[in-house]
């Protein structure tokens, strides 16, 4: 079975790489020939670029990328975890205690509903335009998927299975920790999981509006000077940032939900 | 089959007392729809070590009768006693076994048979040994790293009955957990049962089943109810012999004549219905 697994593994990643590269090509020859380099620029436009980007000296955005990418991965990160956490927290707690949430509810929907970058300006109103601007918008586009998954998640455990664990004598705390939590873990994962391009979002958009470093600041110095490579360089960054993310958390999830059956997981959505 | 000896339900309550007494049961419930009454001043005592079989007609409230007794569902008129004093809550010294097999599916078998010995806080190494041990009993060495998705029915009731036997309770409530399974595996389990039970001293079985056969099997007393609101119908006294060999029961001498008996009582509910 490890072998038949390997090989299926082996064989996805390559018809990936094939896809992306196919692509590539394809770009590469038909931009200047067929389609504009000035509006579409060109595969090794940009990985040039990102060389510079990485390496260069200059004044503009040589040599930039660590500390850009340092910038913004930081306030993702440290709001992804504020929010996340929160979320974790006060989906739980409000799981517990059905007034509470029946009391919230219209307003969570409402506030939910409500663009939430559109809180951005106001966000950098209160905190400035240094990074905690960007914290504080991550942590809060963070903290509604998990705080929504978590809250349905642990509501929807079987109630049948908490009685069983309660009449064998299961205290209130061993109930949550052995019954409530692992039934709900595939909720809350899936929540985590779909916070994180929310987090890089809010973080990007927040140095897009005001700021003087970071990948979004970038971003848009690129877009002022009509610069399609740059802007492409920066779009791709991004791209692999949300990739690896997802790569750590398959990698959890893997773990943690290693007891469901393989067709549940990849109906989840697991197979990306 | 090595099986200890046992004396029969009436010397034993004598000796053992009666830790399981219903007074008068009555429980209704509301719902959108109405009232629904689902057990009606249901009377009922169960002598230590004895083994009851409740059959009736489906829906005349058995498994409301079972979450009376464990404390899930409070009674709306009467008392249930447990060890002569009155049960409010959950009674977590009766172990409940249900008709779903509600394993964890998070939990590997082995962690699923050890959960009611962890949260009984039974020493790590205890605990290993019993699951070990029942799981070997009944079938399911080998399984132990097996998620329980990955099991038959079967095996996932075995596992179900012996995660509540392996912290021996002294009443055990079993709601047809042999409903969903083959004719030939339900035999298999009901063997095993029996067996296990033989060798728990002073461990009181309260049995539902809507099979009359597995009934009689199993009791040493078989409840008949009646249709809904439950009421006790019959209470009939099953003679035949310890050691049972369920696999031959039914042309026992003696067999027939119980089920015709019991049959004639129970027909009149299942044709009314």
């Amino acid at each position: 079975m490890p072998w038949e697994s390997l090989r299926r593994g082996l064989r996805l990643l390559f018809l990936r790489l094939a896809l992306g590269l196919a692509f590539l090509a394809i770009w590469q020859f038909t931009s200047g020939r067929f389609i504009s380099t000035f509006w579409f620029s060109q595969p090794t436009l940009i990985f040039d670029h990102l060389r510079i980007y990485l390496l260069g000296e200059g004044t503009v955005f040589e040599g930039k990328l660590i500390s850009d990418l340092f910038i913004t991965l930081r306030a993702m990160i440290t709001g992804y975890i504020l929010g996340a956490s929160a979320g974790l927290i006060l989906g739980f707690l409000l799981a517990q205690w059905p007034l509470a949430a029946q009391v919230l509810r219209p307003y969570l929907l409402a506030f939910y509903g409500v663009p939430r970058i559109a809180l951005a300006p106001i966000f950098i109103l209160w905190f400035g335009i240094g990074i905690e601007s960007k914290i504080f918008l991550a942590a809060l586009l963070a903290f509604f998927m998990t705080f929504f998954n978590t809250f349905t998640g642990i509501q929807s455990v079987d109630l049948q299975q908490k009685n069983v664990a309660r009449v064998m004598g299961a205290s209130q705390l061993a109930l949550v920790n052995k019954v409530i939590l692992p039934a709900a873990s595939p909720w809350i994962i899936a929540g985590l999981r779909v916070s994180i391009p929310y987090a890089l979002v809010a973080a990007v958009v927040g140095e897009f509006i005001a700021s003087s470093e970071g990948l979004g600041f970038r971003l848009v110095l690129a877009q002022q000077q009509f610069d399609t490579t740059g802007v492409m360089a920066g779009i791709f960054i991004l791209m692999f940032i949300v990739m690896f993310f997802n790569m750590i958390l398959d990698q959890v999830e893997g773990y943690v939900l290693r007891w469901r059956p393989v067709e549940e997981r990849r109906a989840h959505g697991g197979a990306f | 089959m090595q099986l200890g000896s046992r004396g029969s339900a009436v010397e034993r309550s004598l000796t053992g007392g009666v830790p399981l007494r219903l007074e008068s049961v009555s429980k209704t419930f509301h719902s959108r729809g109405g009232e629904v009454e689902a057990v009606r001043e249901l009377s009922l005592e169960v002598p230590r070590g004895e083994f009851v079989t409740v059959v009736g007609p489906s829906g005349c409230g058995k498994s409301t009768l079972m979450n009376l007794i464990v404390g899930l569902v409070e009674p709306t008129s009467g008392a249930i006693h447990y060890d002569g004093r009155v049960v409010n809550g959950i009674n977590t010294e009766i172990g409940y076994v249900t008709q779903d097999d509600n394993l964890f599916p998070w939990r590997t078998v082995l962690r699923n048979v050890e959960f009611g010995m962890e949260v009984r806080h039974f020493p790590a190494k205890e605990r290993r040994e019993r699951a070990l041990q029942f799981m070997e009993r009944v079938g399911l060495r080998g399984f132990e790293k097996h998620y329980p998705h990955e099991l038959s029915g079967g095996m996932r009731q075995r596992a179900n009955i012996i995660r509540t036997l392996c912290y021996n309770p002294k009443v055990i409530l079993m709601d047809e957990p042999f409903g969903p399974l083959d004719a030939q595996t339900r035999l298999q389990l009901q063997a095993q049962l029996l067996d296990l039970w033989h060798e728990q001293e002073d461990t009181t079985i309260v049995f539902i089943t809507h099979d009359l056969v597995e009934a009689i099997a199993l009791a040493d007393r078989v409840i008949v109810m009646t249709k809904r609101p439950g009421q006790i119908k019959k209470v009939y006294q099953v003679d035949l012999a310890r050691p049972r060999d369920v696999y031959t029961l039914q042309f026992q001498e003696g067999f027939q004549k119980i089920y015709r008996d019991l049959w004639r009582v129970l027909e009149t509910e299942v044709r009314g219905g």
